[in-house]
């Protein structure tokens, strides 16, 4: 801690918390001084997001310590025993902007904005004053939102940028406060991201703070000052961000040196697989493409512009126009049912995990053989221990912990769970794999295995189509990336041109310059 | 109808885990470190969570035939009194079974007692006031609680209402038309009918093995076939299942259907226990089967709807009202046992879920 001779701003101490019989984390610590953003990194299950829930109360300690090393966390001076409830957060200062948001999506963005903090006369809301608070608090965070509109109805990235903004001003005023922020650009798009860092940047120039939880490395080192990282449970390194490379953090928070996070090899490719005609939806219109034997093909853009629509057009998820053929089978999309593309050899993998991809209830061997529990189906019963037997076997293949086919889907880390359905879905012998961010949410170490199948499952000859908006793991992944923009195809990059900033500029440079509409 | 999804971050949920407690079974959440993990080993107070929740009914409910064998002696535990409990919840039985089907893949279907009411007066006008023979009597009940099935069906899985609004509305409709066809009891019903499902083996009716006939049928389905599992992936993430290439509104509608149609043959066989007709047969039908369904879903298999679950809690239930109607306390007890047991079968199973983190809908 080289920068740190003045007393912090927050300062949170002994945070142990075990569940049941294991420790969670032990003895971390956080010390984030004034007028800093401060990135919290660390694979998935290494602590983090029950350090942040542990900060906001919404979790207790361990008890059962002495007072002088009682977990507390003190904030300008001002010391608080932990769990603290949402009031004393407020007063310290402290403001949570959480994965999920915590949006009510039946309410308006003026109430949104106003939970908690309602003008009021006499006892009843000045609607009026309100209205005026929150037109003029959107219009200094430049989002050009109705205070009347529904948020369930907005995008996304509205709902993301409102629940952070709603953050912002809960630490603002005269006092100095730290603004909490887990994981909030996982789902916004690159100028959206850009965005949120010009408001976290003035936030930082007001002399208040950020606690920045991501994946993203090159988002640490485009606009963090220091890193607080943690490897099971307990706090590593603090390091100034700007004398570390981002593979001196990658070696922070795997505890070894990764090499070649992106495998290199890639098979040559000729023998079309998958061709997609014409295919229009409810953001797309008249995308044509052709995916190779063996190929992996990206589909990029930025988020709205419908990249993310066509596979699911693709594998019947969702109802369009056009055609999709595979191997010679050609299918009017209009009659395309997942049952049916999964006859045809497409296997699809949704981002959202937790409500499309896999059932968190069911057991590790129930979701494996979700897609092809027919198999197992022989002289009138289920084959049981022959399922057991292929679960094991599925499991070990992709390097799945804990190697227990009974446990719920619910009790394996992100990035397991993820190479569970891609386990799951390798099962089925694709001949297309459909992808939909397969990164989201993963820790480094588990993306790199994941990286490793999908290359893996190419070389065998499967045809590899990866909708995403990553566009460095694009980069290094995909023989071929096609940029979506405004619902069409607007470019195609392959061989040198393949580049985190080709793709980027690509994608962005096509909304810099107006619409001819 | 509500989807309550709860504890998908086991680590959101503090009161787990407070002192320790044995309240984090064999599933505790293991995506809480990234330290080698190796197959979870239980403990000896794991092993008696475990065997707490999954067997906590059979024992609850053997504990209290010991009990009330001991408050009553000699007549709780006598032959005729098991003979007589066995038989008389056997039509309880299959209707519970019948709805525990469409609960499975995420629906419900309150219009079990509808069904019940109308096929059993169709019965008695058909068969004693115009006097036909028993076996288009039987075909014509039976068509009914397909049709009911059907229609029930068409609005939840095509027009897309929640099931629990079409089914309570689909219960009014049922017993209405009951009640104009005939709204007395009508007696005199075939004898064939009668023998056929009041005759004793061993001092059991028949109908009793009828219905362990449905149970078995329905536990093999549920548990050692394709259509079972894909019941299951349909009612605990409907997207995830329709994705993974599982016909989701085939499976809707079939749940539905057979619902309603077992719910006919609960009916018919009723009619043939009680040899006459009586249009007030409903009330036994309503809230019964949906507390055994609920219960039964605390175990075995604690978070899941199961057949052998809704079974053991039909008769744990019924149990419970036959002694303590036996110990004097007067009819009105069924009714506040059934909707306290629902209660508590909905909460138990909340816990279970929550738990094991999985979904439950309710």
């Amino acid at each position: 801690m080289n920068s740190t001779n003045q007393e912090p701003l927050l300062r949170a101490e002994h945070l142990t918390k075990s569940y049941g019989a294991r420790p969670v984390l032990k003895e971390a610590y956080l010390n984030i001084v004034s007028g800093e953003i401060h990135a919290l990194l660390g694979e998935n299950g290494s602590g983090k997001s029950t350090l942040i829930k542990l900060l906001a109360g919404q979790i207790a300690p361990d008890g059962g310590y002495a007072a002088d090393n009682a977990p507390r966390v003190t904030v300008s001076g001002r010391s608080e025993g932990l769990p603290i409830d949402p009031k004393t957060a407020e007063r310290l200062k402290l403001g949570f902007v959480h994965q999920d948001l915590g949006l009510v999506l039946s309410s308006t963005v003026m109430e949104t904005l106003g939970l908690g903090r309602y003008r009021t006369q006499w006892g009843r809301i000045n609607w009026r004053a309100q209205r005026s608070y929150t037109e003029e608090t959107l219009r200094r965070y430049g989002l050009g939102l109705s205070p009347d509109a529904v948020v369930g109805r907005l995008s996304a990235v509205e709902r993301a940028m409102l629940s952070i903004i709603r953050g912002i001003e809960s630490i603002s005023g005269e006092e100095k406060g730290v603004l909490v922020l887990d994981e909030p650009t996982a789902y916004l798009p690159a100028d959206a991201v850009h965005q949120l860092f010009e408001v976290l940047r003035r936030i930082k120039a007001t002399g208040s703070s950020v606690v920045f939880v991501t994946h993203r490395l090159d988002e640490v080192k485009d606009i963090c000052d220091r890193a607080t990282i943690l490897r099971s449970g307990e706090v590593v390194a603090t390091m100034d961000v700007a004398s570390a490379t981002t593979d001196d953090l990658i070696t922070a928070i795997l505890g070894t040196e990764l090499t070649n996070l992106y495998p290199s090899e890639h098979t040559s490719v000729t023998e079309p697989v998958l061709r997609a005609t014409n295919l229009s939806g409810a953001e797309t219109r008249d995308v044509s493409f052709v995916a190779s034997r063996g190929e992996i093909l990206g589909l990029t853009g930025l988020v709205g512009d419908g990249f993310e629509e066509i596979i699911g057009l693709c594998f019947g998820a969702s109802r369009g126009e056009g055609k999709v053929e595979v191997k010679g089978t050609e299918v009017e999309q209009k009659w395309l049912r997942p049952r049916r593309a999964m006859s045809m050899g497409m296997a699809y993998i949704p981002a959202d995990r937790a409500t499309s991809s896999g059932l968190m209830a069911a057991s590790a061997a129930e979701n494996l053989t979700m897609a092809t529990m027919r198999r197992y189906w022989r002289s009138g019963r289920m084959a049981y221990s022959e399922e057991h037997k292929d679960a094991i076997e599925a499991m070990r293949r992709v390097g799945l912990r804990p190697l227990a086919p009974d446990l719920p889907l619910s009790s394996f880390s992100g990035g397991n769970q993820q190479k569970l359905i891609l386990a799951k879905w390798l099962l089925t012998r694709p001949h297309v794999l459909f992808l939909h961010e397969p990164t989201n949410g993963v820790d480094v170490g588990a993306k790199k295995t994941l990286f490793d199948l999908i290359n893996r499952a190419a070389q065998d000859g499967c045809s590899v189509v990866i909708a995403s908006s990553e566009y460095e793991d694009l980069a290094h992944l995909c023989h071929r990336v096609i940029v979506i923009k405004n619902g069409a195809v607007s470019g195609e990059l392959t061989g040198d041109q393949l580049t985190t900033d080709a793709i980027t500029h690509r994608c962005l440079a096509s909304t810099a310059t107006p619409a001819t509409s | 109808m509500a989807q309550t999804r709860i504890g998908q971050d086991p680590a959101a949920s503090p009161a787990t885990s407070r002192g320790g407690l044995v309240k984090d079974g064999p599933s505790r959440p293991a995506n809480t470190t990234d330290a080698p993990l190796a197959e979870p080993r239980l403990r000896r107070h794991d092993w008696i969570a475990l065997i707490g929740s999954r067997f906590g009914l059979i024992i609850t409910w053997a504990l209290m035939i010991v009990a009330f064998g001991v408050l009553l002696p000699g007549v709780f535990l006598s032959g005729s009194n098991l003979g007589y409990l066995l038989s008389s919840q056997a039509t309880v039985l299959i209707v519970a079974i019948a709805v525990t089907i469409p609960m499975a893949a995420g629906e419900f279907d309150l219009s079990s007692s509808g069904v019940v009411v109308i096929t059993v007066v169709t019965m008695g006008y058909l068969n004693v006031i115009q006097r036909w023979p028993l076996m288009p009597t039987v075909l014509v009940a039976l068509a009914i609680g397909l049709v009911v099935g059907c229609v029930n069906a068409f609005f939840v899985v095509r027009i897309g209402i929640s099931s629990l609004i079409v089914t309570l509305a689909m219960t009014s409709v049922l017993i209405g038309f009951a009640l104009g066809l005939n709204n007395l009891t009508v007696t005199g019903i075939s004898v064939d009918l009668v023998d056929a499902a009041r005759s004793t083996v061993g001092g059991i009716q028949l109908v009793f093995f009828y219905a362990l006939g449905v149970v078995v049928v329905a536990w093999y389905v549920f548990q050692h076939t394709p259509i079972g599992r894909s019941l299951y992936f349909t009612g605990a993430g409907r997207e995830v299942a329709r994705l993974s290439g599982v016909r989701v509104d085939a499976i809707r509608a079939g749940s539905l259907i057979v619902s309603s149609l077992l719910g006919a043959v609960a009916a018919v066989l009723l009619t043939g226990v009680l040899g006459s007709a009586d249009p007030n047969v409903g009330t036994s039908y309503a809230l019964a089967p949906f507390a055994a369904a609920m219960l039964g879903s605390t175990s075995f298999t604690p978070g899941r709807f199961n057949i052998l679950g809704t079974a053991v809690a039909t008769y744990f239930l019924a149990t419970g009202i036959t002694g303590l109607q036996l110990l004097g306390l007067a009819g009105w007890v069924t009714q506040v046992f059934y909707g306290m047991a629902l209660i508590l079968g909905v909460a138990l199973s909340t816990f279970a879920a929550r738990r094991n983190g999985r979904t439950i809908r309710a």
